[in-house]
């Protein structure tokens, strides 16, 4: 697949590569600390959705800050969606309650046969619409993907590279 | 700024400020005569409210009151509350299109004579002939200013562009270019050219793309004789006794409703909410809906053959560089029944950033084969298919049976199921579409089902005869003569192109018309 490139080295450089290969578990001390408050969700809930965000969109180099932040936007819905902390509380319980274990023991090759065996079903659906929009509209993950998002403060890219590839046949 | 008298009969009360609606607005302004345009959306800025902002603008300008969809087509699946992705906003999907501005080409306007009898398809041949409109795309070229027309150089190649013009070199494809853009490859007409920020879906934030927000809306207020009410929602056309339609109610930016007299009224909500409007507003004398003694309101919806192909390569690409729709092969775009299927496509390269590749390369997808195409989003190259889909009576615009909208009106449901000859084409467009990207070296090609329909058509359709169509050859209504469609769901078929430049052309054709019967006290 791609090769590192400038821009994702600096990137990896300054996200704190350490944590790229972090378990959930670096994340329950903060939310125990009060570091990362959900209002809606309970804590337990709310970690195993960050692992649920990051098996459905899962990039080694990202660290569990951004699929954090994902939850934190749902949780901010469950504001106005009286039933959605019920759903998503819910679908947890499923998630830990097959013979199968907890969820949040298993494999990532476990995880992904829990997810696939609820596609369809509101509490997956609810999850996969809201995270492919949170994870990438996300300027943070941009430069993770080689992309400079907005062009008009910088010009466009008449001066900044629109026609610089330089890897085509020449005939 | 001119405002007119609610009661003022003497308008012409034109719906929609887009492709059709600004352009028929302001060529009847210009011609003197006293135009009210209705526009449901807010009127914004480009040079304050454009943003470099996938998700933003998108939530800013796309038309998004409730729709239902039905049938076998994978936008119902992939988006069933989104079956259209076109603007509510004035300028209407004017904002959004990416700017391609291609002509019908002979065959296409006679369908029904060139494809002959296909098995479920209601074909028909236009009621027009190329010749007739030839002088007419002249005038809107120059209006829009199209790049290779009247002098305009083409826009410089992008990395995107570029890549799909080698592969379609070593295919063996001729007709491979930087595209006829409606795009200013120069200063023209008091806009600026285009520094290539891509965007073009976001709305042009240089006003380098022709959009009736900026050209022909301002154009037509300066007249004097040309109002515009943003944020006036039609919900129901009025005709007196005799039939003739007198006025429009609206409900306006209060949600208060209005009535609007008239002494023509003009539809240009494109092909969901045109033929809706005529449907919602059925009466004792019109029990199926205004202009539908043919039942063919709503039906025959187009939205032609849409696909992407995505090809990814070891090198980067950075696609997101430069004009969203930046270059054109339109080697495909013949009749040649030897390839499986009738009539043909368009192969246009499309760009998107992360947010929108995310949400539209594989709809619901999501795992590691996923992610891992996420990772490659700067080594990816993509073009879009625009092909010829078959109009069916079957596929059509309807009134929800339960479901209303914030006035009480019944939203539309739009119906689908692909045509034989369009799957057959699509087949053949992806891999054509995969030839190019491998012949410079696509190690993994993404074949992208379509996105909701920009390219809304036929629901209110041209015939000769009204026994088979809802509008003559001027976009009159063959019941009511004072009543006019004025956008794409004219078309009588959809043919392989961009519709923008041909709904442009029927409009500044349309208004000579309108112009010349009211002096004649026809109308």
């Amino acid at each position: 697949m791609s090769k590192a490139r400038f821009n994702r080295r600096q990137f990896l450089e300054s996200s704190g590569r350490t944590l790229a290969a972090s378990s959930l578990t670096a994340y329950l001390p903060a939310i125990a600390a009060g570091e990362i408050k959900f209002e809606n969700l309970d804590d337990y809930t709310a970690t195993v959705l960050i692992r649920v965000c990051r098996v459905m969109f899962p990039h080694d180099e990202l660290n569990d800050s951004y699929y954090s932040t994902c939850v934190e936007g749902l949780d901010q819905k469950a504001v106005d969606d009286g039933n959605l902390a019920e759903l998503l509380a819910q679908g947890v319980k499923k998630l830990d309650g097959t013979s199968a274990g907890k969820f949040l023991e298993m494999d990532e090759a476990g995880q992904t046969r829990m997810l696939t065996s609820m596609e369809g079903t509101p509490f997956f659906k609810t999850i996969q619409g809201h995270v492919v929009v949170a994870l990438y509209n996300n300027p943070k993950v941009w430069p993770h993907f080689g992309y400079e998002g907005a062009s008009y403060p910088f010009g466009g890219y008449l001066e900044r590279g629109f026609d610089d590839i330089d890897w085509l046949p020449a005939d | 700024m001119k405002k007119f008298d609610r009661n003022d009969d003497s308008v012409v009360v034109v719906i929609g400020s887009g492709a059709g609606g600004g352009t028929l607005g302001n060529e009847l302004a210009q011609k003197g005569v006293k135009v009210v345009c209705l526009e449901a959306g807010a009127r914004l800025d480009f040079t304050r409210d454009f943003a470099n902002d996938e998700w933003g603008m998108f939530g800013r300008m796309a038309w998004l009151d409730k729709r239902t969809t039905s049938g076998s087509w994978l936008v119902a699946r992939d988006f069933p509350n989104l079956p259209a992705w076109i603007c509510k906003t004035v300028g209407g999907t004017t904002v959004h299109w990416a700017g391609a501005s291609l002509r019908l080409r002979e065959h296409e306007l006679k369908a029904r004579t060139t494809y002959g009898s296909i098995a479920g398809a209601n074909l028909l041949d236009w009621p027009l002939s190329l010749a007739e409109l030839e002088p007419y795309y002249a005038k809107a070229e120059a209006k829009m200013g199209v790049t290779r027309t009247n002098g305009i150089p083409g826009l410089p190649p992008c990395n995107n562009f570029k890549v799909m013009a080698a592969g379609a070199k070593k295919v063996g494809y001729k007709q491979v270019h930087t595209g006829r853009m409606a795009i200013n490859s120069k200063p023209r007409d008091g806009r600026n050219s285009c520094r290539q920020l891509g965007f073009c879906f976001q709305g042009c934030r240089m006003g380098a793309k022709w959009s009736t927000l900026y050209t022909e809306i301002p154009h037509a207020e300066q007249t004097g004789n040309f109002e515009i009410r943003p944020q006036s929602h039609v919900l129901r056309i009025k005709h007196d006794k005799t039939g003739k339609v007198d006025s429009v109610v609206y409900a306006d930016k209060n949600g208060e409703k209005q009535r609007q007299k008239a002494r023509i009224v003009c539809i240009a909500g494109n092909s969901i909410e045109s033929p809706r409007l005529l449907l919602n507003s059925a009466s004792s004398t019109f029990p199926d809906g205004l202009a539908n003694s043919s039942g063919q309101v709503g039906r025959n919806y187009m939205r032609h053959l849409t696909a992407s192909v995505y090809g990814i390569f070891d090198k980067p690409v950075n696609m997101y560089r430069g004009t969203t729709m930046a270059g054109i092969i339109s080697d495909e775009s013949i009749n040649d029944p030897a390839r499986g299927f009738v009539s043909g496509y368009e192969m246009e390269t499309i760009a998107l950033g992360v947010p929108f590749v995310a949400a539209f390369l594989l709809p619901g997808s999501w795992g590691r084969d996923f992610a891992s195409l996420m990772e490659a989003y700067d080594h990816m190259a993509g073009m879009w298919i625009v092909g010829e889909d078959m109009p069916q009576e079957s596929n059509a615009v309807t009134l929800h049976s339960s479901e209303k909208d914030p006035y009480g009106m019944p939203v539309p449901n739009v119906h689908y199921d692909d045509h034989a000859n369009d799957l057959a084409m699509r087949r053949h467009a992806f891999q054509a579409g995969t030839n190019v990207y491998e012949a410079v070296g696509a190690t993994r090609i993404v074949e992208t089902p379509p996105y909701p329909s920009t390219h809304n058509l036929g629901t209110n359709r041209m015939s000769e005869k009204a026994a088979n169509g809802v509008v003559n050859k001027w976009g009159q209504a063959h019941d009511i003569k004072n009543l006019f469609v004025s956008d794409g769901s004219q078309f009588t078929t959809g043919g392989a192109e961009n519709p923008t430049l041909t709904i442009v052309s029927l409009e500044i054709r349309q208004a000579d018309y309108i112009a010349g019967q009211m002096s004649k006290n026809n109308i």
